[in-house]
């Protein structure tokens, strides 16, 4: 997996990124931020919880895909710590950004 | 008291962390540093800025190290070299000063050159220990205090969450366009939620690197029937640590080389990262090689003793099942792999709990501020005084202490201990500082750590060429990387301090405070 390690790592913080903003869109305070509209129906807010939890899921594999089982599981907790940290500072400065991401899921 | 479950862990969550706050928020910083301490060792010893050493093969001992520790260190009981490594190219000597010290000299490891004595403790020698000993050596009052403000930790954290009333709905939430107490709350707040896992493993794991020390009937109990000899008993059974007196004759060392290649056959390749000699000179001299622990999160405690005269192997050791479990949880600790990118995030997450408790501490003094001052209570000023000494004040005493280190002339006798004089004066400057400003001593200490961070890496690229320019340009990460968070740091440090203060009406800040649960 050497050759693909740099990859890797992106992949894993695209995925653990896309998943807690969808986490974070599922949210009534979050969502009202970045669309500007009233939450909707509680089967998005539990498809987005869905998809959110299975990047979560992904981003995890890669890390462990990319360092095997002891350095990967420990490479993700703190990946996806960071990217948590990530979406929750777009939210505060530039929630607009995740509008894409909630457009797939009106 | 007649208190729900809530408000009593509201009160042991807001007691403990006022009383322990200020001394957590010195260990986690401490901590923080030490991640990366080899590379800020080379920024503040230039001498040992060091090409890496070839992958493959090692030095010579015999021929390049062996002349200078026998001329350095003649007559000294024991003395230790440390291989190149890629996170410290120089070779590193270490033996006993005679006098209760240690003197640390590097080699070059390719060509055996004696390098100039770097006349600085570094970031090995001086923010690890402060991170689990504080340098309070008397009765080892350091390593129970660490250990105190450890178990706290745990506590603050268990009760912190229990204590959070929307962990998931406010998982994301960070409002800092709101008064300072609700801003500063929701960073506190975010910090420790988000990093949890994080913060859980590494106070754990810290408390569990010490269970000789925190929980010795474990061993006392087990090693009972040993009598005198339990303590020594226990450390050969758990770490290897094999010894043997001198016999008073002399004699001379036999090939260290081949010592390093017997070494490597017996681990299948693994490579030695350490050897220290014991009883140099005299016939039951003995040497003890290290594997490396580079490699594996686990740091396995594989060690060889060789005969000092003759070289044929004296003892083996291989950690035990129990020990390799504490082995891993202490190299969850300790990072002494080499992983780049999670040292850097190491890194981070522990300066989110330099934040975390930063935060908690100014949210419990801005809920109170206008209180106390109604009725005339002294607590904020002095949880204050403490509060921006300890965190502030350390950062900034921090950089102090490498600004010191780029103007004082090399060849100062006494260079390395009046470095950490100067750190320790300009903390304590920063605490009368701070008990003589108030609440306005945040901003100047903030513009204090801009210009010191700022002034830092100036003196580093004036005293030594190595400027951010040429060391980003060169690839020299280790350099580059320090200046990095020096120059971010003045960035930081300058932004905060230009940030207009929002205090909120004192109703507000009541009324939140009583949301939370009065401590």
């Amino acid at each position: 997996m050497a050759e693909f390690a740099g990859f890797l790592l992106v992949a894993a913080c695209a995925a653990g990124y896309l998943g807690f903003a969808l986490l974070a869109l599922s949210l009534p305070r979050h969502w009202r931020d970045v669309t500007g509209a009233v939450p909707a129906s509680p089967r998005r807010c539990a498809l987005q919880r869905v998809v959110g939890y299975a990047a979560l899921v992904l981003a995890f594999a890669l890390a462990v895909m990319r360092d095997g089982a002891a350095f990967g599981s420990v490479l993700a907790i703190l990946l996806l710590t960071a990217v948590a940290t990530a979406v929750a500072l777009t939210l505060s400065w530039r929630p607009k950004l995740l509008a894409a991401v909630a457009r797939a899921f009106r | 008291m007649g208190m729900t479950f809530r408000q009593s862990m509201t009160a042991l969550h807001t007691w403990a962390g006022v009383v322990l706050g200020a001394l957590l928020f010195v260990i986690f910083w401490m901590g923080s540093l030490s991640v990366f301490d080899r590379e800020i060792d080379r920024w503040m010893m230039p001498m040992t800025r060091l090409a890496a050493p070839a992958p493959a093969g090692l030095p010579s001992l015999d021929a390049n190290l062996r002349p200078v520790a026998e001329r350095l260190a003649a007559g000294a009981p024991q003395w230790t070299i440390r291989l190149p490594s890629a996170r410290a190219p120089a070779m590193e000597l270490r033996y006993p000063d005679g006098a209760g010290g240690t003197v640390r000299r590097h080699v070059e490891a390719a060509s055996g050159r004696l390098l100039a004595d770097a006349g600085s403790a570094g970031a090995s020698g001086f923010f690890f220990p402060f991170h689990f000993r504080l340098h309070l050596k008397w009765l080892d009052i350091g390593y129970w205090l660490v250990g105190l403000a450890g178990m706290a930790m745990l506590v603050l954290l268990v009760s912190g969450v229990i204590i959070h009333r929307r962990v998931f709905s406010d998982f994301f939430t960070f409002r800092p366009e709101r008064a300072l107490p609700r801003a500063t709350l929701d960073l506190h707040n975010l910090s420790g939620v988000l990093a949890l896992p994080f913060h859980a493993v590494v106070t754990l794991s810290g408390l569990v690197i010490f269970f000789a020390v925190y929980f010795p009937a474990a061993w006392q109990s087990a090693y009972a029937e040993v009598g005198a000899g339990a303590r020594e008993t226990f450390n050969r059974e758990a770490f290897g640590s094999w010894r043997r007196p001198p016999a008073g004759v002399a004699a001379p060392l036999a090939s260290l080389d081949a010592m390093l290649a017997a070494a490597e056959a017996e681990w299948q390749g693994g490579r030695p990262y350490f050897v220290r000699v014991w009883h140099p000179g005299d016939a039951a001299a003995y040497v003890e090689v290290r594997r490396s622990i580079a490699d594996d999160i686990t740091m396995n405690l594989d060690t060889v003793y060789f005969d000092g005269t003759t070289g044929a192997v004296l003892h083996r050791h291989e950690a035990q099942p129990v020990m390799r479990v504490q082995r891993f949880i202490a190299g969850l600790h300790f990072i002494q792999f080499e992983h780049g990118i999670l040292r850097g995030l190491y890194f981070l997450a522990g300066l989110s709990g330099c934040l975390m408790i930063a935060t908690g501490l100014l949210f419990w003094l801005e809920a109170r501020r206008a209180r106390h001052a109604r009725h005339g209570l002294g607590g904020v000023r002095l949880v204050e005084g403490l509060t921006v000494g300890s965190s502030v004040g350390l950062i900034a005493a921090t950089l102090a202490f490498l600004v010191a280190n780029r103007l004082l002339p090399l060849a100062l006798p006494g260079r390395a201990l009046l470095e950490m004089q100067i750190f320790f004066v300009a903390w304590a400057l920063a605490f009368g500082h701070a008990g003589w400003r108030a609440d306005r001593a945040w901003r100047e200490q903030a513009w204090a750590i801009a210009v010191l961070a700022a002034l830092a890496a100036l003196l580093n690229g004036v005293t030594t060429g190595d400027h951010l320019p040429a060391t980003l340009a060169a690839g020299r990460w280790e350099v580059a990387g320090v200046d990095g968070v020096l120059v971010l740091t003045t960035f930081l440090a300058g932004c905060a301090a230009r940030r207009p203060g929002r205090r909120t009406a004192p109703a507000e800040a009541g009324a939140l405070a009583a949301e939370v649960g009065r401590g």
